[in-house]
């Protein structure tokens, strides 16, 4: 097995403004599933293509943005392989106790230079629903909503993001898939901890700890082109697509959840062998590598944040 | 998991987001909303202030704004359409604390995105420089 230390992207967890708003966009437009809700209100949710327990939690707050995100390890004991070289790094480590979050086991955290929470876990229950293993459909639920099939990846704004390739590269084993180089110095990197074009991205911005994106598989560009339907239907505020980034190829659409928290639905991407060089863009392809067809920013891209 | 999320009847609270809609038999009321030294937008008293700027921008009516009009999430959560309201009555739905404190708000500051005008209304634009809005509780 190729694949150990840090697998995937596990869950992401958000602060929302209106908690029944949330909990009806996340399931009934982008097609995911409640699973419970923690008695601390904290609401865990997961696609039907998903094994785990969840993958998105909803946390109720007075202003929207991003709490942390956690990858999934292969082993218990690669937990305090990490904190080790963490620590080591120069980077303090603290740990989650098992049960914190409903289903999942230990995890231990972070803050990375840019701000950002960033925990590991190794552990989790399976929920329902979830795909069936012997003799399997290619699902057992049917899709509804825009049929999101996975949490997928984040994009976070914050500063340092030099010190974020560093740390991720060195730390925690993950490759950096492309990179953006202005002439004043690095704007943003791509990370992937398996063969996906991207787990994690950053874009330097003043201000720690923001929160740009966070974005949901769909299976092909017709369900893209079924995402933007029911965005339309639902009145869902929409930042720019259906479209394509030129960086990872992913066909893309970015929209609002009902606190102004980007969301993204992703198709596609090329696939990432480790042995692959970084890809590098220019101050003068930027436009391009962000919004392949439109060939240029839009006002949002780089300003519009929670 | 609950067998509800895959149903694929909409919920009439599913179309308006946040916001709860007025009861149904309320007749969005026409109204005036004027942008300080830059024009005025038609707007109804059922949409976002916001969205009828943005629609007023469109058919250039709002010819003296000194930039595009900042639009960024619409909901609530990003903070880029600060505006302080000078004078008239809105409905305010759930804006991040993020980037309208509790001060401001009593100062008539609020985010143009999650506000339904409820009479005419007179504003002014207060945009917020990138990466420096307000911070940070987010509890």
């Amino acid at each position: 097995m190729a694949h150990t230390g840090v697998l995937r992207p596990g869950f992401i967890q958000l602060r929302v403004l209106d908690m029944p708003a949330a909990i009806e966009h996340y399931t009934k437009r982008i097609g995911f599933h409640q699973v419970c809700e923690g008695s601390d209100g904290r609401v865990y949710l997961k696609a039907a293509d998903e094994f785990d327990h969840h993958s998105i939690v909803l946390r109720r707050a007075d202003a929207a943005g991003f709490d942390l995100m956690a990858f999934k390890v292969r082993e218990d004991a690669e937990l305090d392989h990490f904190a080790e070289r963490v620590t080591a790094y120069g980077i303090a480590v603290d740990h989650v106790a098992a049960g914190e979050q409903p289903g999942i086991g230990r995890r231990i955290g972070f803050t990375i230079p840019s701000g950002h929470r960033i925990e590991l876990f190794a552990e989790s229950d399976q929920s329902d629903p979830k795909p069936r293993v012997h003799n399997p459909d290619v699902w057992e639920l049917e899709p509804h909503g825009m049929a999101a099939r996975r949490f997928d990846h984040a994009l976070l704004y914050g500063p340092d993001i030099e010190k974020n390739l560093d740390f991720f590269v060195k730390a925690l084993d993950f490759s950096c898939a492309e990179r953006v180089d202005m002439p004043d110095g690095l704007l943003a990197i791509w990370l992937t901890a398996g063969m996906k074009a991207h787990d994690i991205a950053f874009v330097k911005y003043p201000e720690p700890n923001k929160f740009h994106h966070v974005a949901f598989e769909l299976e092909n560009w017709n369900d893209v082109g079924h995402a933007a339907d029911i965005l339309t239907r639902y009145d869902i505020s929409v930042d720019i697509g259906p479209t394509r980034h030129g960086i990872t190829r992913g066909q893309t659409i970015y929209f609002f959840d009902p606190s102004g928290n980007r969301n993204e639905v992703f198709a596609g991407g090329y696939t990432y062998y480790p042995d692959n060089p970084t890809r590098t863009w220019d101050e003068t392809q930027i436009g391009k590598g962000i919004f392949y067809y439109e060939r240029q920013l839009n006002d949002a891209f780089l300003s519009v944040v929670t | 998991m609950s067998d509800e999320t895959a149903s694929p009847s909409p919920s009439p609270t599913g179309i308006r987001g946040a916001a709860a809609p007025l009861a149904p038999s309320v007749e969005p009321r026409r109204v005036t909303i004027t942008v300080e030294g830059c024009g005025s937008a038609t707007a109804t008293s059922e949409e976002r202030v916001l969205v009828a700027l943005e629609r007023a921008q469109g058919f250039g009516r709002l010819k003296g704004l000194p930039r595009k009009l900042p639009v960024g999430c619409r909901r609530g959560g990003c903070g880029i359409c600060r505006v302080r309201i000078l004078d008239g009555e809105f409905r305010l739905t759930p804006m991040s604390r993020a980037h309208v404190s509790a001060a401001d708000e009593a100062g008539g500051v609020v985010l143009a995105c999650a506000i339904y005008a409820q009479s005419d209304l007179t504003l002014r634009l207060e945009t917020p420089s990138l990466g420096k809005t307000r911070s940070l509780p987010t509890n």
